[in-house]
């Protein structure tokens, strides 16, 4: 999936990026404000996309002046639905805390990093997820493995792109090149499962 | 007090700010971590966490409303964070509980408990999180 235009999992049109700005805010919005906020296509477009809406009753218009304020209508059947649409990044996230929340053997910490991390990701990108084998895990012990590869089958499972783990030890992040990813995933990653400061404090110790 | 403005932003904004987010907060945890004693570095603790806070709200209200509140009106701040969806309301209650925090850190004589330490903390740490997850989403 396309992490910046979510709704393009069921429509490739303009409409469904429309949807998504709409849906993330309780808010009134003018055409030139969505257009705006969507970033690119043209200010027509955008409010011709957004009239379309109009027609169907999904999206209510208010007249200001001489300007038009559009916002979600909330009570229609489907605005649960496009809102569940809009924030498939916040649910993968919960989600895969939920999933490594659950392990048996526990790693010393999880990021997700990367171009999906930072939501800028399309359907073509890997989904980048950092996992640090606790110390107490030993290296390729079966249990260990078959919760990672879960947790990659499940990732790619769950947004079409191909889930990729980087996983290192405790005792690994001294490797310049490991500690220079862990670097990555601290300034730009999000947090699955420990702590930022805890790797940070980790990678300090090992760095010497 | 600073009159209070709405300022649309844009990307550079949101990368701006959460910088500014993140850095409140780990320099929040390093005065905690060097800290002989926890309760010596408490008004600092929370008045750094609550900038975190502020900057973080920032980046969630640019993100999803295309604008941000700059100023004092700590009602208009919160009132505009409670939009956002899906946990507006509950990004609010965060908000407000750091504000509630921020004259007593910064400028009341007795200082800021452990208790209200922790509290800091947590909510300062689910608004940059929060932050994080949206910023391009």
């Amino acid at each position: 999936m396309d992490f910046a235009r979510p709704l393009l999992v069921i429509t490739p049109t303009l409409d469904g990026d429309v949807l998504a700005v709409l849906a993330r805010a309780e808010e009134e919005f003018s055409g030139r404000q969505l257009h705006r906020l969507l970033g690119y296509a043209s200010e027509p477009g955008v409010r011709k996309a957004v009239e379309r809406l109009v027609d169907q009753g999904v999206v209510d218009r208010r007249q200001a002046g001489r300007a038009k304020l559009y916002r979600l209508n909330r009570q229609h059947l489907a605005a649960a639905h496009i809102e569940g649409l809009a924030n498939l990044h916040l649910q993968l996230i919960a989600r895969l805390r939920e999933t490594i929340g659950a392990w048996r053997q526990r790693p010393h910490s999880a990021f997700l990093f990367g171009s999906v991390a930072r939501g800028d990701a399309v359907s073509a990108s890997d989904l980048d997820l950092l996992v640090i084998r606790g110390a107490t895990v030993e290296e390729g012990a079966d249990a260990w493995e078959a919760q990672l590869a879960a947790l990659e089958r499940e990732a790619t499972e769950a947004t079409g792109n191909d889930a990729r783990i980087l996983e290192y030890g405790e005792q690994e992040l001294a490797a310049p090149e490991i500690k220079s990813v862990v670097e990555e995933a601290l300034s730009d990653g999000i947090e699955l499962f420990g702590s930022r400061q805890r790797l940070r404090r980790l990678l300090q110790e090992r760095s010497g | 007090m600073t009159p209070t403005r709405i300022r649309d932003c844009d990307g550079s904004t949101i990368e701006g700010r959460l910088r500014k987010a993140e850095q409140f907060l780990e320099a929040a945890a390093t005065i905690r971590d060097l800290a002989d004693d926890e309760a010596d570095v408490g008004d600092a603790f929370v008045t750094l966490c609550v900038h975190a806070g502020i900057a973080a709200s920032d980046v969630i209200c640019c993100a999803a409303l295309g604008h941000f509140v700059q100023g004092e009106d700590h009602n208009q701040a919160i009132a505009e964070l409670s939009k956002v969806r899906p946990d507006g309301k509950e990004l609010g209650s965060a908000l407000r509980a750091l504000l509630g925090m921020k004259t007593r850190a910064g400028y009341a004589a007795p200082p800021v408990s452990a208790t209200q330490c922790k509290r800091a903390w947590r909510r300062a740490e689910h608004l940059v999180d929060s932050a994080r997850s949206r910023r391009s989403g």
